[in-house]
């Protein structure tokens, strides 16, 4: 008997047990299910980390102003003015490896007003540079350039989002916009940033689509800023491709805290251990969901053991009668390997479906970023396959180790 | 031409601390054609006789022939392959596989002899037309009477050509007329040629043979010829 027939008398087998085949399959479907929707997550949290991490630029480092109140400010302020352009030039003059360092204010927007359209954004004073340091790309126009930060220019670039909803169908380029109480005129659209998240990390990410950018000039002059807040939000160092960002963010820190008389008024990100930490969360959030997984198929694999060996149980008589008509032992082995093979197989295919379902639901429903990997379904279905042959290989030798002449007699 | 050669078989089994002898010298030789019938009340190790002829089986000691194999040194595999060429069996209880049609249950020794799915069908249902069951070949056991059941053992018993049919109580199970049906079909294979060993404790099915051995303790008691004596 070849494998081929083997597998065709397994598959009969199994069809004419209808409900039984299905419910011992469920584990093996559960399981690599379980695994294939886990990997997706966890292959889906990796490019959106990813991505995140470019937006922020692997090659950056970039520097917050905290956001502190109250008593806590006004302490700060005694030593510190906060983050200002000061530390751009410093860091710019004395901290090698620095290729640029871009400034950004945030400016609180309490109307933003295009005709009679009124819309809620996010509004960011920005020099030349920013664009390129943060990764913004344009879909119409131009962004900010150098003489606009030197004239103080009342132009701005719109974020997709923000321009469709202001401007609707009519060409939001060279239209005007109203921050607070200055107008704008609109130079530059920007193309959809990849993903709706706005913060990694607990690190907010700027670059989004709600978002309008002034020059930082503008922003500086033309708009009310409270006396005490830091002169700017941030700043983006960009480093060049020769240096490291964990050990230049030491030494930019070692310069702040010198500039800063040693006040915590800002805060240093390193999107490069940023990545590093979120792999390293991943990589736990993988394993403790691969043991959940594993566990499932290791019920899978005792739940077919079991059933293989009450089948071998029932199929005794079967069994005599094919060692007395001509088969070897090794044929009866073959023949409940295949089977408990088929079953592990079938479970494998379903599992992978609902696998890719699971993964479907969880990026409708949760709104994570999944993704299905071919590595994932090939490390499942070996696994699958594994469970199938290992928890065969018990009840196939019992079946084949059986005397045919009490086989033949059992009742 | 002797078919079957057994010269003092014995086959001991351990029960416990205790040694069973079922077979204490059995000495027989069948020819090529014959039809003998195995007779014995239960304990007289006509079981373990069948069993041994049958291949399932091997000896404590002594030597068996089958169509000039030396059965007792043979491995597992061997006799394995042997059964399916040599021999085929007839149960009592018809054993049949009780999911598979008659078809597929004949085809069963075909599977293990590394047969051609066309050739198995084929030669299966020739079978079965032997046996005057063509027309039942798509059924379950379920599905037909005893008699027809035994049939379709027969069937699978002859699908290979065997040089040995062993039929073991092959009436045992079933009525009278049913028997007789039975007994003309084995009847006809062995006036067609084929060597038939028939182990029955009934006098009537016993009667169709041409030769008839007893067992009693593990040992021929009488040995009669159809026709010499009574």
């Amino acid at each position: 008997m070849n494998y081929h027939e083997a597998f065709l008398s397994a598959l009969s087998h199994l069809a004419s047990h209808k409900l039984r085949s299905a419910l011992t399959t469920l584990g093996v479907v559960f399981g690599v299910g379980a695994v294939i929707a886990m990997l997706s997550i966890g292959a889906g949290a990796e490019l959106q980390a990813q991505g995140m991490i470019e937006r922020l630029g692997l090659k950056n480092v970039l520097i917050r102003a905290e956001t502190l109140a109250g008593d806590q400010l006004q302490e700060a302020r005694k030593k510190s003015a906060g983050l200002s352009f000061r530390d751009s030039e410093a860091i710019l003059d004395a901290v090698p490896g620095v290729a640029g360092v871009a400034p950004k204010v945030e400016i609180d927007p309490y109307a933003i007003v295009a005709g009679t359209t009124t819309a809620e954004g996010l509004v960011y004073g920005v020099s030349e540079s920013h664009g390129e340091l943060a990764g913004l790309r344009l879909s119409r126009g131009r962004f900010l350039d150098a003489w606009d930060v030197r004239d103080h220019a009342q132009v701005c670039v719109v974020g997709k989002g923000l321009a469709e909803e202001l401007f609707g169908f009519t060409d939001p380029l060279g239209s005007w916009v109203k921050v607070n109480d200055v107008w704008l005129r609109v130079v530059g659209i920007l193309t959809a940033s990849g993903g709706e998240a706005d913060s990694f990390e607990g690190v907010p990410l700027g670059g989004s689509s709600r978002a309008i950018y002034v020059p930082v000039t503008t922003a500086l002059r033309k708009f009310d800023r409270d006396a005490l807040e830091s002169p700017l939000t941030e700043l983006i160092v960009r480093l060049d491709e020769a240096s490291e960002g964990p050990s230049t963010a030491r030494v930019i820190g070692g310069l702040l805290e010198r500039l800063h008389a040693g006040v915590d008024d800002y805060q240093l990100v390193v999107p490069e251990a940023l990545l590093e930490q979120s792999r390293r969360t991943q990589k736990l959030f993988n394993l403790v969901m691969g043991c959940i997984a594993g566990i499932s198929l290791l019920v899978g694999g005792i739940g077919i053991m079991n059933i293989m060996l009450a089948t071998v149980m029932e199929r005794t008589r079967e069994i005599g009668i094919r060692r007395a008509v001509g088969a070897r032992k090794r044929d009866v082995l073959v023949q409940f390997m295949v089977e408990s093979f088929t079953i592990s197989a079938v479970g494998g295919l379903a599992g992978i479906v609902m696998g890719l379902l699971i993964a479907k639901g969880i990026a409708a429903s949760a709104g994570w970023p999944t993704v299905v990997t071919p590595s994932s379904i090939l490390l499942a279905t070996g696994v699958a396959i594994t469970v199938g042959l290992a928890s065969g290989i018990y009840p196939a030798r019992r079946a084949a180790e059986l005397d045919p002449i009490e086989s033949l007699r059992y009742e | 031409m002797a078919l079957i050669k057994l010269s003092n078989i014995r086959r001991t089994y351990q029960v416990g601390n205790t040694e069973v002898r079922a077979l204490a010298g059995v000495d027989l030789s069948v020819d090529s054609g014959d039809y003998l019938a195995i007779m014995g009340s239960s304990g007289s190790g006509k079981s373990t006789l069948m069993n041994l002829l049958g291949c399932l089986d091997t000896p404590t000691s002594g030597t068996y022939e089958l169509a000039n194999t030396a059965v007792q040194e043979l491995t597992d595999d061997q006799l394995a392959a042997l059964r399916n060429r040599e021999i085929g069996f007839v149960f009592q209880s018809f054993n049949l596989m009780p999911r598979a049609t008659a078809q597929v249950n004949v085809e069963l020794p075909l599977l293990y002899a590394g047969v051609s799915s066309t050739v198995r069908s084929q030669r299966a249902q020739a079978a079965l037309e032997k046996v005057g069951l063509a027309d039942r070949a798509q059924h379950r056991p379920n599905e037909l009477s005893g008699g027809q059941r035994q049939r379709v053992a027969i069937a699978r018993a002859l699908v290979n050509d065997p040089s040995l049919l062993l039929a073991d109580e092959p009436t045992g199970n079933l009525d009278s007329a049913t028997s007789r049906e039975i007994m003309t079909v084995l009847d006809d294979l062995n006036a067609a040629g084929v060597t038939v060993l028939l182990v029955t404790h009934e006098d009537e099915v016993a009667q169709h043979a041409s030769r008839r051995i007893e067992l009693k303790d593990g040992l021929i008691v009488s040995e009669h010829r159809q026709g010499w004596d009574a």
